[in-house]
């Protein structure tokens, strides 16, 4: 019987363990580091993500549509991919999980890429008339504008500057 | 005969009507001579009120003093000067002057204090939408952001001095900011404390020279998606991260000064993704990676100077076509490094101060190839902790094994005809 409450203990320890070691976000030191994407300083606290791999290894973007384009150029295969993570504009810092995510699609804020989406928690963009106004977006379809966006990754060179 | 002289006597009370017209048009249409308004005088105490007042170029002189304003906008085209002790304090509040009026100047007076915000750039000025702008001389201090241009054109920013107070990044803006502009000059201005010093992103046709560009938290200069700008004679010092310049072709990089970017992910100029464009007469000295490329292409990079920067160059695998020419490499810890045994770049004529070969015909080139890869850069390029076995007995052993049984240096980096005494 003791024995049994023993094991039952260690067994108890062991799932604990590997529950802890699932694999998690943390948090992206802005001003520290750069975009496994684009190599830019990360430093804007309202745009960011984090992708996190099955062995709990993580990369962090300046922008949101890095990470889309870290995937798209297949420098991850995406079974590796455990959980992606996007920066809530509402609260400069925080990640949330990109499937509990909305996206706002604007030109009232720009992004460090330029793409100009920004990520807050489902349903915070119609409560809070304060947000950048635009289109909101589904995941997918922010993954359908970057890689439309940016068929062979970022843009090689400037637009024609609309100036009157 | 009477229809000429019907016509004869009709045609000078035509002209004399017509002249009449247009002289009653003239007095109607043209506006009233340029005013010079007085603000800070007892009939025109604020800024808002001068603004609400003025005419198409007018000119409007702040008396000294401090201005607690914001929010401010000029929308029709005027000369706004003053002496650095008119003072407008933005007091930490928004944003301070908008300028929506092509053609304004604003010269000379200090701006303190725009606003921090997370959901908006609030600079010190703005200019957005509008062309033929002049920012020159003035002093801005402790603002969120200094010096935006959105949507601009053919506008000049010079000798300002834009001095944040930036502690942390994320709540500090860029010194002078440019969004969707073309034709802009940036000349003379001394940068420090904010975020990046310098930032472009969508410019096209500008140019920028004689800035100093010091201490800012992430770059002195950044630009990127920023075709056919020049960026000459400026010297970037002491930023965090460098300078970095990213997804643009056709630029030019010439006889500027990249000096003190110390720091794990700090270079002297990052090159990312540049094409046709040419790196000339630069001085690299003292940086962790003076000259760093990654998926450059097809530019030429000659007569720069890189000096005692940890590593003068690396390259990577991914830059190919560029041309390497007439540099000198002096005291570099590693003159070179790269994550691939062979490079799709050519070097010619450069100047290795490291290079010990002799020039029996005196051809001023080296009688033997020079080979800037050593083994050492090999290793810590691929296993980076590696780098505190720097100067180590080891290593001392390793580039002597090297020497006599070669493995690890790639052979085909090479420049054949090395320089005996530096060109630059």
């Amino acid at each position: 019987m003791r024995w049994s409450i023993f094991s039952v203990g260690v067994m108890g320890a062991g799932l604990l363990l590997i529950a802890g070691c699932q694999p998690k976000p943390r948090p992206i030191r802005f001003g520290e580091e750069v975009c496994a994407y684009c190599q830019m300083g990360i430093s804007d606290p309202r745009f960011g993500a984090e992708l996190v791999t099955q062995q709990g290894k993580i990369f962090v973007f300046d922008a949101l549509e890095c990470m889309v384009g870290f995937e798209h150029a297949e420098l991850i295969p995406v079974e590796r991919i455990h959980s992606r993570w996007v920066i809530d504009f509402s609260q400069p810092g925080e990640l949330i999980a990109a499937e509990s995510a909305e996206f706002v699609f604007t030109v009232e804020v720009h992004s460090p890429m330029g793409l100009n989406v920004y990520a807050v928690p489902r349903g915070r963009y119609v409560q809070d008339p304060e947000l950048p106004r635009g289109r909101v977006l589904t995941w997918q379809e922010v993954v359908e504008l970057v890689r439309t966006q940016w068929r062979e990754g970022p843009p090689r060179g400037s637009p024609t500057p609309q100036t009157q | 005969m009477a229809l000429p002289h019907h016509r004869h006597s009709e045609r000078p009370q035509s002209l004399s009507w017509r002249v009449g017209t247009l002289l009653l048009f003239l007095l109607v249409c043209v506006p009233s001579p340029a005013r010079l308004l007085l603000v800070g005088s007892p009939e025109i105490p604020t800024l808002r009120a001068a603004l609400q007042q003025a005419h198409p170029g007018d000119t409007l002189r702040l008396l000294p003093g401090i201005y607690r304003e914001q929010e401010l906008t000029v929308t029709v085209p005027l000369l706004i000067e003053g002496t650095h002790s008119a003072i407008i304090d933005g007091e930490g509040k928004g944003q301070i002057l908008q300028i929506s009026a092509s053609g304004t100047t604003i010269r000379g007076l200090t701006f303190r204090r725009s606003g921090l915000s997370f959901l908006r750039d609030n600079a010190a000025i703005r200019v957005e939408g509008a062309t033929d702008c002049r920012i020159e001389q003035n002093r801005l201090e402790e603002c969120f952001f200094g010096i935006y241009l959105a949507k601009a054109a053919r506008c000049t920013v010079e000798g300002n001095i834009i001095a944040g107070q930036a502690q942390r990044e994320a709540t500090s803006g860029n010194g002078i900011h440019a969004w969707y502009c073309r034709d802009l000059v940036v000349r003379a201005n001394v940068v420090m404390r904010h975020r990046d010093g310098i930032y472009f992103e969508f410019v096209r046709h500008s140019l920028v020279e004689h800035n100093t560009s010091e201490n800012n938290l992430r770059y002195g200069l950044h630009f990127m998606f920023s075709d056919s700008c020049r960026y000459a004679y400026n010297l970037f010092r002491g930023n965090r991260s460098g300078v970095a310049v990213m997804y643009s072709h056709s630029i030019l990089v010439q006889h500027n000064r990249f000096e003190y970017n110390w720091g794990s992910s700090a270079y002297g100029l990052l090159l990312k993704d540049i094409s046709r464009s040419r790196i000339q007469h630069n001085l690299f000295l003292s940086n962790t990676t003076g000259l760093y490329m990654e998926s450059a292409t097809d530019n030429l990079i000659d007569s720069n100077r890189l000096q005692a920067n940890g590593w003068a160059l690396r390259l990577m695998a991914s830059s190919t076509g560029n041309l390497f020419v007439a540099n000198s490499f002096v005291a570099n810890t590693t003159d070179l490094a790269t994550n691939s045994s062979y490079t799709l770049n050519t070097f010619r004529a450069n100047y290795w101060s490291r290079y010990r070969g002799y020039d029996l015909n005196r051809d001023g080139y080296g009688d033997t190839p020079f080979y800037p890869v050593n083994a050492f850069a090999i290793l810590t390029e691929r296993y980076p902790a590696l780098l505190m076995l720097l100067r180590s007995f080891i290593v001392e052993l390793l580039e002597l094994a090297e020497r006599i049984f070669p493995v690890l240096i790639p052979a085909a980096i090479s420049d054949p005809t090395p320089l005996i005494a530096p060109a630059v």
